[in-house]
């Protein structure tokens, strides 16, 4: 898996969307290629709030 | 004919009266199908031969004095991604193996068979209980009773326009992230998620594991008790099934709130994106009434509870890619886009990231646990809107509806919709109601009282 949570840069997030694809042989179309380039820094910014919450030990 | 009862409790008195049979309910569901299923696309199979068969027997059980209940003859939708032996299950979906679930029925199935309820056929969903309505695939746009230009919501959608639209007294849905609750409250109809292990799932095709519920949708909450009855219950098929003895939920309802310790969860709800403030000011309303009622209402606030929300969807979406990984390799087209964008978009979450989010949900639990001590139910509106338009129905807009019912289901706690109201534009809005692991029977008995003092779930769509 190549993702990388920093590498939201433009040319990053679309070669990091694209070759995380191709690792999953899934056949996205252009378009959706392009919204999931859209998405991506969103999705990776709601899922590092996670990270904002000090737990810890806590299992 | 007689006059048809509009709940499943009186639907049930009628029968045991001698004043309506089962043959009787079954035609009037039927006719209301034949009128409004293509309008509302409720239905992905009827089974209005096999329905007739099942109320003709379950009328002449009755008058041979064989009573199974209080579902005995009632017509009942289930959805199209709960196994039913004699009906094919697809998840309206052109990817499912067609012989999934052949010959047997899903155990919730099976125990409405038992207590004699009449099931009208598969009702249905958005794909394999993910995405949104694809136009591009040859499956029903379920639309709203209320007003037909918008959603029913989902991804139980036509268990929800169905009960609204009288086709069937009562149905099943499936939640894994709000699918019973929030097209319970956008279509105005009371619809319960229990505890998670309390409805076995054996035989219902899986989205997230840890997030899937199966349960019931009707229109009052006791309507939902008397089906909880029949459908709770440890079952050995299902290795995440409780082994958790259950409540005679229905026989519980005392139509009274008073003494109800509720807090309320204003915080991350009324003040979140995209809200309608006429939505809230039912909400606020509904709490008012509560209060009038003789519950004591109370601001509470859960710690990480925004963090939690966003603990959900890489938890529930990489447990929904793991199901899928291999078919979206091999059938993406065959895919509705929502749905194989929604499941893919997972791969993008890192395992890290699925570690933090299970760590997040631990110490969000133990968290509620420790408010439960304190309180009976928790309050959140179910949506801080009403029903979309299907015309703005895509990625984007799916991901601002702003719906509140996903962390109850990463808690795996009991939580009802209940109808509290309109907005401005005249839509059905819902009152969400959370209570103790197993605690089925207070959540039931907070909605039942409510209802007792508000007729919001007596109002029934305008359809012509």
């Amino acid at each position: 898996m190549s993702v990388t949570a920093g590498d939201t840069g433009p040319s990053g997030v679309e070669a990091t969307v694209r070759s995380t694809l191709a690792e999953a042989h899934i056949p996205a179309t252009p378009d959706e290629i392009a919204l999931f380039v859209m998405m991506y820094p969103l999705l990776r910014a709601k899922a590092d709030r996670m990270y904002e919450l000090d737990l810890g030990d806590q299992p | 004919m007689s006059e048809i009862p509009d709940t499943l409790a009186a639907a049930a008195a009628a029968l045991r009266a001698g004043t309506v049979s089962s043959v009787e309910l079954t035609v009037a569901s039927i006719e209301r199908a034949d009128r409004f299923d293509e309008q509302l696309g409720t239905y992905l199979c009827r089974a209005d031969d096999a329905a007739l068969q099942a109320a003709k027997q379950a009328d002449a059980e009755l008058e041979a004095g064989h009573d199974r209940g209080p579902l005995h003859g009632i017509p009942v939708g289930v959805k199209d991604i709960v196994a039913t032996a004699d009906l094919p299950t697809t998840a309206q979906s052109l990817v499912l193996d067609p012989r999934w679930g052949e010959r047997d029925d899903a155990v919730v199935v099976a125990r409405l068979r038992a207590a004699g309820a009449v099931i009208t056929g598969k009702t249905t969903t958005m794909e394999f209980a993910i995405g949104l309505p694809d136009p591009t695939k040859p499956f029903p746009i379920p639309r709203n009773p209320w007003a037909s230009d918008r959603w029913a919501g989902g991804s139980s959608s036509g268990t929800a326009n169905g009960v609204a639209a009288g086709m069937f007294w009562a149905g099943i849905g499936t939640d894994t992230g709000g699918s019973i609750r929030m097209p319970s409250a956008l279509c105005g109809i009371t619809g319960l998620k229990p505890t998670f292990g309390r409805v076995p799932k054996s035989g219902v095709v899986p989205l997230s594991w840890s997030f899937d519920h199966v349960g019931p949708m009707a229109r009052t909450a006791r309507d939902c008790a008397l089906m909880l009855d029949v459908i709770a219950g440890h079952d050995r098929s299902d290795p995440l099934s409780a082994d958790v003895g259950t409540d005679p939920y229905a026989a519980t309802l005392d139509g009274s709130v008073a003494g109800l310790r509720i807090g309320v969860l204003r915080h991350h709800h009324v003040d979140a994106p995209f809200v309608d403030p006429s939505a809230i000011a039912a909400f606020e309303a509904a709490l008012a009434a509560l209060a009038a009622g003789g519950a004591q209402v109370e601001e509470i606030d859960v710690p990480a509870w925004d963090i939690l929300n966003e603990a959900c969807l890489p938890i529930f979406m990489s447990e929904a890619l793991t199901y899928h990984r291999q078919t979206l390799a091999e059938r993406w087209e065959d895919y509705g886009s929502y749905t194989r964008q929604m499941v893919a978009s997972a791969l993008f979450y890192t395992a890290v990231d699925h570690v933090q989010a299970q760590r997040v949900r631990h110490f969000v639990a133990k968290e509620v646990d420790r408010i439960f001590e304190d309180f009976d139910v928790i309050a959140t509106p179910t949506a801080g809107a009403g029903a979309p338009l299907v015309a703005n129905l895509d990625f984007v807009g799916a991901l601002t509806l702003p719906v509140f019912t996903a962390p109850w289901n990463a808690l795996g706690l009991p939580t009802i919709s209940t109808p509290c109201g309109f907005t401005s534009d005249g839509l059905p809005v819902g009152l969400q109601l959370a209570g103790r692991r197993f605690a089925e029977s207070t959540v039931l008995r907070a909605a039942d009282g409510y209802q007792s003092l508000t007729d919001w779930h007596t109002r029934r769509p305008p359809l012509a």
